[in-house]
C-alpha cells in the first residue's frame, strides 16, 4: 500500500511561500482566498459552481491526484488569460502574477515529493504488441501469432504503454503460459535436417476452390497469351457444367491465366488453396498479374493499372468454406495487358495460405445474368500463376532452436537408450487442406546432452540475459538450474526439462516487465527504453553490446543509435503502434460507412487510408519536416486509389508514393487525411464536435472538458433537412455551453468539408431529397442513389477572434503557429516512450526540448533526437 | 455474521464434493433431485440460486421497450409483448442508469461493473457483478462462473478485482464440450500432470517476483503485487481444477451444437448459446453466467437518424432478440427442480448500456430482470430526468444469491420496489 | 550306326515337339483381350486414352474401335490379376484405369446385347465447346442401366447413345441430362 504522505499542511506551505515572497518582492497576496473572492467566487462558489468548480471548498491537499489536477487547471486557466472570462473585468496583472508564481511553486514542490516516493514511470509489463515483438525477435520468428490470444490492454493518457493501462490478472498469466508453450513448439527443431524446400506453381483456380466455381459461370475467364483460352470458352448463355469434371480433365492445370471480374464477397473467398502450410517458416511468394478490359468476349486493353490484394489466410475449424481470418500482405499492380511479376518473403504459420482479391474492381457478378460473361463489359484482373517456395532456412537447426539449445546435436530418441526417461512430446497438427504433403517422418529426434547440468548452465548463461534484456545474477541462473535438476530427476528428457525452464523464464516478471531504476536509467534500461520506443521490441545484439560496454553513455553514440533504429525496417512498428493510438488508427474499422450514402467505400480504400497516414509520418521523420506539416502540407503520400478519392490527377498504381499537391489543395497534413477523418466520424454522419475535439486534443494538446452529464445528446438527423451545424447552434447559443464549444467547434466546422470517408464535399449527401449527385471519381460500375442535400458551411471563428472561410484558411491559421503542435507532439512522444503521464514539474524540461528542437530547425526527427537525449527520457 | 454464513456455506460445498469423489458415479438428470435427500440433515434453506447477466451492446430501441404506465397494469409494448408469457415473472425498469457511466460505446464494458467514466484517460475498470459473486459462491460448482460472448471480436462483461478483462467463450460447441465431454483417463492424467507442472511453474515465478520485489520502490512494489496476486489466484484455480479433473462430468442427452460462423445470424447464435447455458445451469455445472451479446454487425442501423425503413429493419432484429430471450426463459420455466422450476431460482438480467444508440446516450437504460425469486409482474418507473442507480439492482441480486452485502460499485442500497419472494 | 541316327531323329522330333510346346506357353503368357472402354465420348479422346495407358506399362493398347467403344489390350492376366475370374479381371482393370485417369476412363464388360438389338438415340443439346463439359454430359448418362455406349459433343450439339430399349428410353436419358444441368436443344433444361 502506498502511504499517502501527509500534506495536510500544503495550504500552510502556500502561505509560507507567500510570506517568503512578501519579504522578497513588492505587492503580493497573503492568501489566494481574497483574490478568489474578488474575481472568481461569483461563478465558482458552492451555489453556482460554474464548470463544476467550487473554489470555496477546494481542498488544499495536493497529495490527492484529483485535487492536484484541479489546482493545475486553476493555474493554467489563469495563466492563459482564459479566466476570468473575456467579458469580465481583468484583475490587476501583478496580483495575477503573484498568485501564479506561488501556485506554480507549490505545485512543483508537491509534484517532486510525489515523484520521489513513487518514481516516475510506474513498473509496467510489456504491452501485447511489445510481448509479441519481443518473442518474435528473441526467436527470429517474425510472423509468430501471439498477440491475438492475449487479453486486451487498457489505455491511459492515450496510450497502452503505461502501468495504469497494464493490469495483470490470473487470466493474463494463463495466456502467457499458453503463449510460451506455443512459441517453444514453433522454436524447437524436431528433425536433424530441414524440411525439404518445396516449390509449387499454383493457379488461382484450384481444386474445390471458390474461384474455379465462379469461373464456370462467367465471373471469370481463362486466358492464354492474353487471349481467350481456346479450350475454355467463356460462359455465355451456357455456363460450364460440373466443376469436378473440369478438375478431373485438368482444365485448370494447363497453365492458363485466370482472369477474375468479381470482388471477394460472402460467397467468394479467392484462396490459393493448393498450398497450405505444414512447416512454419519463411516462404518466397511470387506472382504474375495483369489487367484487361473485357467486352462481351473480347480481351482489350484495360482502363489503367489495377490492384490485386494478397493476404495471409488462417484456416480455422475444418478448413472449409470462406471468410477465414486473414491479414493483408499487400497490394500489387496489375498493368494493362502486361504481366508484372511481384515477389515477397513472408512468414507462414501452420495452416496458413495465401488469399487473393481483385481489390481495385467494383463489386460485380455475372453468374446470374442471362448471358453471363458474354454480356459483361468491364475490367478484370488476371493472375498468371502463384509460386510458393519454402520453408526457407539459411541455417539448420534454425536460430530459434539455437537460441534454446545452441549447437547440441539432434539425435534419434530411442527408449532403449534412455531407460527411465520419458520421450519428448510431439504435437500433431492436422493440415486442413492443400496439395503439398509433409516429408516422410524420420523418427523421434531430440537434442542430446552428454552433461545436462553443464550444458544447461552454458545455455542459460546465454539465454537469460537476452530474454531479460539485462545481465542476470548467477544466483538467478542457479534457481533455474535447480528446477532443471528437479525435472530431470522426475524423468523428463533434456528437451522437456529445458522446456519447463524456458517456459518459466518467459512467464517470470523479469521477462514480462520493464525493469527500470528510479533516477537515472542504467545502460541496459536505456537501451530497452530506446528500442521499445523506436522498434516496439527488445534491443538487438548491437544495442545490447553498446549498453554492456558503456558506450551508450555517450550522447554521440546515442545519436548514432537513434539514426540506426529509425533507418531499420523495424521502426515501422513504432510508426504503426504510435499512430494507431495517437491518431486512433486502431479504430479505423470501428464502423462501416453506410452503403447507400457511401457506395464507393471498400477495404482497398480503407487500407490505403491507413497506409497514407503511416507513410506521411514516415516521410516527416525521414525528411525531418517541422510541425506545421502536421496540419498543412504541399505534398501527400498517395496511391491511385487515394488520389482518385481526393480528386488529384496523374497518380497510377497501388503503391504509396510522394505526390506534390497542386495549389489550393487542402490534402496532405494529418487533419485532412481520410483515415483521420474516418475515425472521427461514425460511418453515417460527421459531427464537428468529435472532430473538433480530436484536433484540440490530439494535435494541439488542449483537450476539451467532457460534456456535463445532464445535457441531452444531439441526435443527428440524416434525412437531409437540417445540418448538424444547424442542430448544434442550440448548444452554442447557450452561454454555459458556448465557453467550451467556442474552442472545439471551429476546427470541426472547417472539417465539415469532408465526409465520413474523408471525401471532399460542398453539400451533404442525403438519402432523402436533394440535387442529383455527380459521379466524380466513383467507379462507373457502382450505382449511386444518394442525393446532394444542404450546403456545407465550413467557416468559423477561432477563440482569438480570427475568422476563416474554409479549410484552407483554417489550415493556414493553424500552421502560422506550429508551437502548440510541436509541443503536443513532443508530449505525445514522451508519454508513449517513457510510459508515464507528463508531470507538472516536467514542463520546464519539455520547454528545453522544444527550444533545442527549434534551434535545429524544428524538425520531427530532431525532436525525436532531443527527446531521447533529454533527462526525461533517460531517467525515471 | 457474513463470515459465519459464508463459512457455513463453504462447509456444505466441501461435503458435497467429498460425496461426489467417493461415489464416482456419472450423474444423470435431474441432478439435484438425486442429491437433495443426502443433504436432508443439513439446513434446508440452501436453495441453489443462479444468476445469468446479459448485455446486448448496441442498444434497444426505447420507443418499443418502455411501457407508458408504471405498476403492474402496464400495457405491454411491442418488445415486452414477445415476453408476454413471462410477464408475471418479470420486472421492467425505466429511468435507471449506472451513475457516471458515460462514453457511449465505452460504457459496454461497465454494464456489470458500474465503474464511472470509462472514456477517460487512466480509466481502470472494477470487478464485475458476476466475478464478485463467483469469488464468494463460485467454488460450489465445477466452474465458478462462465464468461460467455456471442461475437466475432473479443468483448466481455466480466472483469477481475483489479479490473482486468476476462476473455469470454464464444463458441457454444466448445462450451458444450467443456461442460459435458469426459476426458479420457490418459487425458485426465495428462491434464492433472499439466496442472501440477503449471502450479510448480507458478510457485517458481512467484519466488522470482519476491526476489525482484526487494529491489523496487514502494509504489512499484505495490504494482508488482498485482503480478503476485495473479500468480496466486491462478495457482488456486489450478488446484481447484486439479480436484475437479478427477470428478466425472454430468451426462446429458443433448447433442453438441454446431457453431454458426456468420455473425449476422446473431439471433440464432444467441439461441444456441442460451441452449447450452440452460444445460449448464440444469446440471449445476455453474451458477453464475455472464453473456455479452455483440450486435456490432448492425451498428450502422442503430444510427438510424430516424429514417423509417432503417427503424423497421432494426426493430425486426431486436424483436428476434426478444423472441430468443423468451425461448430461454421458457426453457428455464419448464425445468423442474424440487417442486419449483429452474426459472424460480435463476435471475436473468437483460439490458443494454445505451439508452439510445442513435445518440449514444447512456441514461434511461432499457433493462429488465426475470425469475430468480423476486416479487415480479411490474414496471418499476423511476425519474427519467434524474435517473435511479441501476447498481442498486446488483446489490439486490447479490443478496438474492445469499451474499450479505449492501454495497457494490456505485450502489446506495438495494433496488427500491423490488422485493424478495 | 542305324541305331544312332534313329536316336538322333528321335531326339530331334522330341526337341521339336518340346520347342513348339514351349512356344505355345510363351504366347499364352501375354494375350490380347478385347474390353469395353468407357470415357470415349468423342474422337479426340483417343489420344487421351493412349496417353493414360502409358501410365500402365504392363498393359499394351493395341487397337481402338471408336464406333463400338471397344479396345484390344495385350497383357499377362495371370500376372496382373492373379486368380481372377473374367468378371473380376474386368473389375480390377477398371480400377487401374480409373486411378490412372482421374476416373475419366474405365472398363466395363463387353456388351451382351447384339448390335442389331441396340437402338441409337440422338439428343440435340446446347452447351459450350469444352471437353470437360462434354465429359459431364457423358457422365450424366453412361452409367444408366441400358446405356451401352454414349458420345457427347457440344461442338456438334449432340449427345448420342446406343441403348437397350427394353431397359431404358429417351425420356430417361433426357431427364438425366437435365439433372446434370445439360441444356436440351428444345429449350428445356
Amino acid at each position: 500500500m502506498i502511504k499517502p504522505f501527509s500534506h495536510r499542511n500544503c495550504f500552510r506551505q502556500i502561505c509560507c511561500y507567500l510570506i517568503m515572497m512578501t519579504l522578497g518582492s513588492g505587492a503580493v497576496l497573503a492568501d489566494p482566498m481574497p483574490f478568489f473572492q474578488q474575481h472568481c467566487t461569483v461563478c465558482h462558489d458552492a451555489g453556482t459552481k460554474s464548470g463544476g468548480l467550487d473554489l470555496t471548498s477546494l481542498s488544499s491537499d495536493l497529495a490527492i491526484p484529483e485535487t492536484f489536477s484541479k489546482w493545475v487547471k486553476v493555474h493554467d486557466r489563469l495563466a492563459s488569460g482564459e479566466m476570468p472570462p473575456k467579458k469580465q473585468p481583468r484583475p490587476p496583472a501583478d496580483d495575477v502574477k503573484g498568485l501564479l508564481d506561488n501556485l506554480h511553486q507549490s505545485l512543483i514542490v508537491a509534484d517532486r515529493l510525489r515523484l520521489e516516493a513513487a518514481g516516475r514511470t510506474g513498473l509496467r509489463r510489456l504491452t501485447r504488441a511489445e510481448y509479441e515483438n519481443t518473442v518474435r525477435d528473441l526467436f527470429d520468428m517474425p510472423g509468430l501469432a501471439l498477440a491475438g490470444e492475449l487479453p486486451a490492454d487498457g489505455s491511459a493518457y492515450g496510450f497502452d504503454k503505461n502501468s495504469e493501462a497494464l493490469d495483470i490478472s490470473h487470466v493474463n498469466l494463463t495466456k502467457y503460459l499458453e503463449a510460451a508453450d506455443h512459441a517453444l513448439d514453433y522454436a524447437i527443431a524436431t528433425r536433424p535436417d530441414p524440411p525439404m524446400v518445396q516449390k509449387r506453381r499454383i493457379s488461382l483456380c484450384n481444386s474445390g476452390g471458390f474461384v474455379a466455381h465462379v469461373v464456370l459461370n462467367g465471373d471469370g475467364v481463362l486466358l492464354v497469351d492474353k487471349k481467350i483460352d481456346p479450350e475454355f470458352p467463356p460462359s455465355g448463355e451456357q455456363g460450364h457444367i460440373d466443376e469436378g469434371a473440369h478438375e478431373r480433365m485438368g482444365t485448370f492445370e494447363r497453365g492458363s491465366s485466370v482472369g477474375l471480374f468479381r470482388h471477394e464477397d460472402e460467397s467468394l473467398s479467392p484462396y490459393f488453396i493448393d498450398h497450405v502450410t505444414i512447416y512454419p517458416g519463411r516462404y518466397r511468394v511470387r506472382t504474375s498479374l495483369f489487367a484487361f478490359q473485357w467486352d462481351q468476349g473480347e480481351v482489350l486493353p484495360a482502363r489503367g493499372t489495377e490492384a490485386a490484394r494478397l493476404s495471409v489466410v488462417q484456416l480455422t475449424g475444418d478448413g472449409r468454406g470462406g471468410q477465414h481470418p486473414s491479414y493483408v500482405l499487400g497490394y500489387f499492380d496489375a498493368p494493362s495487358l502486361q504481366s508484372q511479376e511481384h515477389e515477397l518473403i513472408t512468414w507462414l504459420n501452420y495452416n496458413e495460405l495465401i488469399g487473393f482479391n481483385t481489390a481495385s474492381l467494383a463489386p460485380q457478378a455475372n453468374y446470374y445474368k442471362k448471358k453471363r460473361a458474354m454480356e459483361f463489359t468491364g475490367p478484370g484482373i488476371a493472375c498468371d500463376w502463384l509460386d510458393i517456395e519454402g520453408p526457407l532456412h539459411d541455417v539448420w537447426p534454425p536460430i530459434s532452436h539455437r537460441r534454446l539449445f545452441g549447437e547440441l546435436p539432434l539425435v534419434e530418441f530411442k527408449a532403449a537408450d534412455n531407460p527411465n526417461v520419458r520421450a519428448p512430446q510431439r504435437k500433431n497438427v492436422r493440415q486442413l487442406s492443400g496439395k503439398n504433403r509433409p516429408d516422410p517422418n524420420l523418427g523421434l529426434f531430440t537434442v542430446r546432452s552428454e552433461d545436462p547440468m553443464k550444458d544447461a548452465d552454458r545455455l542459460l548463461a546465454e539465454f537469460l540475459p537476452k530474454a531479460f534484456r539485462r545481465p542476470v545474477p548467477d544466483t538467478v541462473k542457479q534457481d533455474y538450474l535447480a528446477q532443471l535438476a528437479v525435472r530431470l530427476q522426475a524423468g523428463d528428457c533434456f528437451e522437456t526439462a529445458m522446456r519447463w525452464v524456458y517456459r518459466a523464464a518467459l512467464c517470470s516478471p523479469d521477462f514480462l516487465y520493464h525493469i527500470e531504476q528510479t533516477g537515472k536509467l542504467d545502460h541496459d534500461a536505456l537501451a530497452c527504453r530506446l528500442s521499445y520506443f523506436l522498434w516496439n521490441s527488445m534491443p538487438d545484439e548491437r544495442l545490447m553490446d553498446l549498453a554492456r560496454t558503456g558506450e551508450l553513455a555517450h550522447p554521440d553514440v546515442i545519436d548514432t543509435e537513434v539514426e540506426r533504429l529509425l533507418n531499420d525496417p523495424k521502426s515501422q512498428r513504432f510508426i504503426d503502434d504510435f499512430l494507431g493510438q495517437w491518431l486512433k488508427l486502431r479504430q479505423i474499422a470501428a464502423n462501416d460507412p453506410d452503403k447507400k450514402l457511401y457506395p464507393e467505400f471498400n477495404p482497398y480504400l480503407q487500407d490505403s487510408m491507413v497506409a497514407e497516414t503511416r507513410a506521411y509520418f514516415r516521410e516527416l521523420i525521414t525528411r525531418n519536416l517541422d510541425a506545421s506539416y502536421l496540419v498543412r502540407s504541399d505534398f501527400a503520400m498517395l496511391n491511385e486509389k487515394l488520389a482518385v478519392h481526393y480528386g488529384i490527377q496523374g497518380v497510377s498504381g497501388s503503391q504509396i508514393r510522394r505526390v506534390a499537391l497542386p495549389e489550393g489543395c487542402p490534402r496532405g497534413g494529418f487533419i485532412t487525411q481520410a483515415a483521420v477523418l474516418k475515425v472521427t466520424a461514425n460511418g453515417t454522419t460527421t459531427s464537428p464536435v468529435p472532430r473538433g475535439a480530436f484536433v484540440m486534443d490530439r494535435l494541439l494538446g488542449q483537450p476539451p472538458e467532457p460534456p456535463p452529464s445532464n445535457v441531452a445528446a444531439v441526435e443527428p438527423d440524416v434525412r437531409g433537412t437540417t445540418t448538424i451545424r444547424e442542430q448544434l447552434e442550440k448548444h452554442r447559443a447557450n452561454q454555459v455551453c458556448a465557453s467550451c464549444h467556442a474552442k472545439f467547434d471551429p476546427p470541426g466546422f472547417a472539417l465539415e468539408s469532408f465526409d465520413v470517408i474523408g471525401g471532399f464535399r460542398t453539400r451533404y449527401r442525403s438519402i432523402g431529397d436533394g440535387l442529383p449527385a455527380e459521379r466524380g471519381g466513383i467507379d462507373p460500375a457502382i450505382g449511386i442513389s444518394f442525393k446532394l442535400g444542404p450546403l456545407v458551411d465550413p467557416q468559423g471563428e477561432l477563440p482569438d477572434d480570427r475568422r476563416f472561410q474554409d479549410i484552407l484558411e483554417f489550415q493556414r491559421l493553424l500552421a502560422t503557429d506550429p508551437d502548440p503542435l510541436l509541443r503536443n507532439l513532443a508530449r505525445q512522444l514522451i508519454v508513449y516512450s517513457t510510459g508515464r503521464q507528463v508531470a507538472f514539474g516536467d514542463r520546464d524540461e519539455i520547454d528545453s526540448i522544444i527550444a533545442k528542437t527549434l534551434k535545429n530547425g524544428g524538425g520531427i526527427r530532431t525532436l525525436i533526437h532531443e527527446i531521447v537525449q533529454s533527462r526525461l527520457f533517460q531517467s525515471n | 455474521m457474513a463470515d459465519q454464513s459464508l463459512a457455513r456455506l463453504q462447509s456444505h460445498a466441501m461435503s458435497r464434493r467429498t460425496f461426489l469423489r467417493g461415489v464416482g458415479v456419472t450423474l444423470a438428470l435431474p441432478f439435484l433431485e438425486a442429491m437433495r435427500p443426502a443433504f436432508a440433515a443439513e439446513s434446508s434453506t440452501e436453495i441453489p440460486r443462479r444468476m445469468v447477466a446479459i448485455e446486448t451492446n448496441m442498444g434497444i430501441l426505447p420507443q418499443f421497450f418502455f411501457p407508458e404506465t408504471a405498476g403492474s397494469e402496464y400495457q405491454p409494448t411491442p418488445y415486452l409483448q414477445r415476453l408476454a408469457a413471462h410477464r408475471q415473472q418479470m420486472t421492467v425498469f425505466s429511468g435507471v442508469s449506472l451513475p457516471g457511466v458515460t462514453g457511449a460505446h465505452a460504457a459496454e464494458r461497465c454494464f456489470l461493473t458500474g465503474t464511472p467514466h470509462p472514456e477517460r484517460g487512466g480509466f481502470r475498470n472494477g470487478v464485475s457483478l458476476d466475478q464478485y459473486a463467483a469469488e464468494l459462491i463460485g467454488h460450489r460448482t465445477r466452474y465458478p462462473s462462465l464468461v460467455l460472448a456471442m461475437s466475432n471480436e473479443n468483448p466481455t462483461l466480466s472483469f477481475t478485482r483489479s479490473g482486468a478483462p476476462i476473455p469470454a467463450e464464444k463458441s457454444p460447441r466448445k462450451l458444450f464440450q467443456k461442460l459435458f465431454m469426459q476426458g479420457r483417463p490418459e487425458e485426465v492424467e495428462a491434464n492433472v500432470e499439466a496442472l501440477r507442472q503449471g502450479r510448480s511453474t507458478l510457485d517458481f515465478v512467484s519466488e522470482q517476483s519476491k526476489r525482484l520485489n526487494r529491489s523496487l520502490n514502494p509504489a512499484d512494489q505495490h504494482r508488482l503485487d498485482q503480478y503476485f496476486t495473479a500468480v496466486r489466484e491462478l495457482e488456486q484455480r489450478l488446484h481447484s481444477s486439479q480436484e475437479w479433473e478427477r470428478k466425472p462430468k454430468p451426462v446429458v442427452t443433448a447433442k453438441p451444437p454446431e457453431d454458426i460462423e456468420d455473425i449476422r445470424q446473431f439471433v440464432n447464435k444467441t439461441r444456441l448459446t442460451f441452449d447450452v447455458v440452460k444445460l449448464a445451469l440444469e446440471t449445476d455445472s455453474t451458477r453464475i453466467v455472464s453473456l455479452f451479446i455483440d450486435t456490432t454487425v448492425i451498428h450502422n442501423i442503430t444510427h438510424h437518424g430516424n429514417r423509417p425503413e432503417v427503424l423497421d429493419e432494426l426493430r425486426k432484429h431486436e424483436e428476434g432478440q426478444f423472441d430468443v430471450l423468451a425461448g430461454f426463459l421458457k426453457s428455464l420455466s419448464e425445468t423442474p427442480e424440487e417442486g419449483q422450476t429452474l426459472f424460480d431460482r435463476t435471475m436473468v438480467l437483460y439490458g443494454t448500456c445505451m439508452g439510445s444508440a442513435n445518440s449514444h446516450s447512456n441514461v434511461n437504460l432499457p433493462v429488465l430482470i426475470a425469475g430468480g425469486g423476486f416479487k415480479h409482474g411490474q414496471h418499476l418507473a423511476f425519474d427519467t430526468e434524474n435517473n435511479y442507480p441501476l447498481s442498486n439492482l446488483y446489490v439486490s441480486m447479490l443478496q438474492r444469491l445469499g451474499i450479505e452485502t449492501d454495497k457494490f460499485s456505485t450502489a446506495t442500497g438495494t433496488m427500491r420496489g423490488l422485493e424478495l419472494a | 550306326m542305324r541305331n544312332g541316327l534313329q536316336g538322333y531323329s528321335f531326339a530331334f522330333v522330341f526337341l521339336l515337339v518340346a520347342g513348339i510346346g514351349l512356344a505355345d506357353e510363351k504366347l499364352a503368357e501375354r494375350s490380347t483381350l478385347k474390353h469395353q472402354v468407357t470415357g470415349l465420348f468423342s474422337k479426340d479422346r483417343i489420344p487421351d486414352l493412349q496417353k493414360t495407358m502409358q501410365k500402365l506399362p504392363d498393359i499394351e493398347l493395341v487397337k481402338i474401335d471408336f464406333d463400338t467403344s471397344e479396345a484390344e489390350f495385350r497383357y499377362d492376366a495371370g500376372k496382373l490379376f492373379p486368380n481372377a475370374t473374367p468378371d473380376q479381371i474386368v473389375e480390377q482393370f477398371d480400377n487401374l484405369l480409373r486411378n490412372a485417369s482421374r476416373h475419366t476412363f474405365g472398363i466395363k464388360p463387353i456388351c451382351k446385347t447384339p448390335r442389331e438389338k441396340l437402338m441409337l438415340v440422338e439428343i440435340p443439346v446446347v452447351g459450350l465447346d469444352c471437353k470437360a463439359c462434354c465429359l459431364a454430359a457423358y457422365e450424366a448418362i453412361y452409367k444408366l442401366e441400358g446405356v451401352e455406349r454414349a458420345t457427347a459433343s457440344f461442338k456438334d450439339g449432340l449427345v448420342t447413345a446406343w441403348i437397350d430399349s427394353e431397359k431404358t428410353d429417351r425420356t430417361k436419358l433426357e431427364a438425366a441430362l437435365k439433372q446434370r444441368n445439360v441444356t436440351l436443344k428444345d429449350g428445356s433444361q
